[in-house]
């Protein structure tokens, strides 16, 4: 037995994903891609007792609506998308039964830039490389999801405990964004005064953002001798460097651009990287809205690994609670259904 | 403010693995919690992305729990690792085992692809790319024409014979999935080109580029800077699963290939285009060969004793 789900409306750019994506090619050009703040994803999944690398959804700044054919637990989390199941307003970051012939909508995000949607027993798609994950840009793995689009899943309904992410551990969205950094490969290009003036302002997000870079407006910085005094087969300006691969999160200068790489972004070219956000901070990121400010702290190698460890753990049955009781609103339909 | 704890202007010689070091004039840089980019020289030599393409597979070569990939450039071998699994210290001593290993051997030795790559030179879908560029952003002149002007040739019937008589070397991939970053192997096909500034708006799938230089395939239609000289039919991207080139990865090219572009008429690159997207064409692919740097080097060092000429035809 299997249940199934279909796209009624399909919001702004709303993808199948999994984690961590499709890893190991990055020799070849290809993304892992899978979700761009990968703690709310990862906690959708634990929330419906799926395994980590379940096929769940993305959606972007305006979420979609979704008609389930068949009864499922899910859990949205995330941006706070104002989600409602038939029109009545249902939690975020918390399980939730839904009914077959329900529709949920996921409107126009208030905060944060990605929800995510996760269905017990994952979504069933064809693996591509391993992963279900989407590279829009690529159409790899298919593109953003289309009005009639259906997934298949696992019929699991069955007993699952109905739980919540405990306050504590839901992440904040704010509009200042604090974001870790360590130093990157080129950390040596900028001179004092570049470094010091990259720590120190506030990088407004530009509207020219996806999921193949998250672009930052600032100030113009300094670099050092390393930057200029070098081989002319690096190229003219102070940020061309011979072509090398980029980190998954690093900060590339693009001339007077700065472009956080995300996991659809290039993996290769001709622009340093002297900064890069680590795999326990990537997560801000994923969330930024354009017009937002980020804010970067410098912090080294060793603490960036304790921040993986802390993400690590806040994906565990620890940050879980039990959920309360159910609502009025669905416990009389529930009596509503079996009165008859 | 920037920490004493983390500001560094050199590497250091006794490092931990998790700061900057230099091993034997290797500069080991890590980049967050699961990336080190190792930089093996400063300049762009063959012998440096030879050794980086070496390296990248030796480091796979055990694979060591945590060691999740590793992307070879030019002068660089950008490692992708799990910091959780495999500590940045661990990371540092199999690096400078395999790089000291490396630097033990007389010669380097590389595993390399020939991939025969259909091209109809002057073609006229990348024509109109230019000559959209030229109506909507700024003049250009027709790319062959200056590519050879700037070169010292003839035109471009020359450029094309020059372009095709090399096999063209794929130093590393990426950027976008699958695009090869190709040097002609020839030093007598060595071309000069600057890029498109600003750059172009859109360019054919499969237009054969040229800038700096380097040769580029377009993968997919998208934007571009570099100078546009010939198309080819077949893909070098593709998601269709059911061709065989592409089963197992949707990418063509790999580090280390090297390229020889085969002219075809007009009348070939309709036959051939037909056949690609019929599912039907089969890359010729020779995948037997090793590539060695001092039998490289000596053949090269022929070439200057016999002159300058540009080979004839369409030879190697």
């Amino acid at each position: 037995m299997s249940g199934s789900l279909e796209i009624v409306k399909p919001g702004l750019q709303t993808t199948v994903q999994d984690f961590p994506g499709r890893v190991g090619f990055w020799r070849f050009g290809i993304p892992p891609s899978g979700p761009m703040d990968a703690l709310a994803f990862r906690l959708a999944n634990l929330l419906v007792g799926n395994e980590d690398g379940a096929a769940a959804i993305e959606m972007q700044f305006v979420g979609p609506s979704i008609r389930f054919r068949a009864g499922a637990h899910i859990a949205i989390t995330g941006g706070d998308c104002a989600p409602t199941l038939d029109e009545q307003p249902v939690a975020q970051w918390q399980t939730i039964e839904v009914r077959a012939g329900q529709i949920l909508s996921c409107s126009v995000m208030g905060t944060g830039a990605r929800a995510y949607l996760a269905v017990s027993g994952g979504l069933e798609k064809p693996l591509l490389m391993g992963s279900r994950a989407t590279f829009p840009r690529g159409e790899m793995g298919g593109g953003a999801l289309k009005a009639g689009d259906s997934f298949e899943f696992p019929d699991s309904s069955g007993d699952l405990r109905l739980v919540r992410v405990s306050q504590a551990c839901i992440p904040d969205y704010p509009s200042e964004i604090p974001v870790a950094v360590t130093r990157g490969p080129h950390f040596d290009w900028l001179d004092d005064a570049g470094r010091e003036t990259f720590l120190a302002v506030p990088w407004k997000v530009s509207g020219q953002s996806d999921r193949t870079g998250i672009r930052l407006v600032g100030p113009k910085l300094s670099f050092s001798r390393r930057a200029v005094e070098k081989a002319p087969e690096n190229g003219p300006d102070p940020t061309n460097v011979i072509n090398t691969g980029y980190p998954i999160g690093g900060v590339n200068f693009c001339g007077e651009t700065l472009i956080v790489l995300p996991v659809d972004g290039p993996s290769q070219g001709g622009f340093i990287t002297p900064f890069v956000v680590p795999s326990g901070a990537l997560w801000k990121i994923g969330q930024a809205r354009p017009g937002q400010t980020i804010s970067f702290q410098l912090i080294p190698v060793n603490e960036a690994i304790n921040l993986r460890r802390g993400l690590e753990a806040l994906v565990s049955t620890a940050s879980l609670e039990p959920a309360k009781e159910e609502s009025p609103e669905s416990s009389r339909s529930l009596n509503g259904a079996f009165g008859k | 403010m920037v920490s004493d704890a983390v500001a560094m202007e050199s590497p250091e010689p006794g490092f931990d693995g998790a700061s900057p070091g230099l091993i034997e004039g290797l500069r080991f840089l890590p980049a967050g919690d699961r990336f080190v980019l190792l930089e093996l020289g400063q300049h762009m030599e063959l012998p440096l992305n030879l050794r980086a393409i070496q390296l990248a597979d030796r480091l796979l070569e055990e694979k060591v729990p945590g060691l999740i990939e590793t992307l070879p450039m030019f002068i660089s071998v950008l490692v992708h690792y799990d910091s959780l699994v495999l500590t940045p210290e661990r990371l540092r001593d199999l690096v400078r085992r395999a790089w000291r290993d490396l630097l033990d051997e007389s010669d380097i030795v590389v595993p390399s692809r020939l991939i025969e790559i259909p091209v109809h030179y002057l073609d006229p879908w990348t024509k109109d790319c230019v000559e959209d560029y030229a109506r909507n952003i700024q003049p250009i002149e027709y790319n062959p024409s200056y590519v050879a002007k700037i070169n010292g040739l003839s035109g471009p019937e020359e450029l094309a014979k020059l372009h095709s008589s090399t096999q063209h070397w794929v130093g590393g991939v990426g950027f976008w999935a699958g695009v090869p970053d190709m040097l002609p192997l020839d030093p007598r096909c060595r071309l000069s080109i600057p890029k498109y500034n600003p750059p172009r708006l859109w360019t054919v799938q499969g237009a054969i580029g040229v800038g700096g230089g380097f040769t580029s395939i377009y993968p997919i239609e998208s934007p571009g800077g570099y100078y546009l000289i010939g198309r080819t039919p077949v893909p070098i991207y593709s998601v269709d699963t059911r061709l065989p080139a592409f089963r197992e990865r949707a990418t063509l090219f790999q580090p280390g290939d090297r390229i020889k572009f085969r002219r075809i008429s007009f009348e070939e690159y309709e036959a051939i285009a037909a056949e690609a997207a019929a599912g039907a064409y089969r890359y010729l692919i020779w995948d037997y060969d090793l590539f060695s740097l001092s039998r490289y080097q000596a053949w090269t060092k022929g070439l200057q004793v016999n002159g300058d000429a540009a080979p004839e035809g369409d030879e190697a």
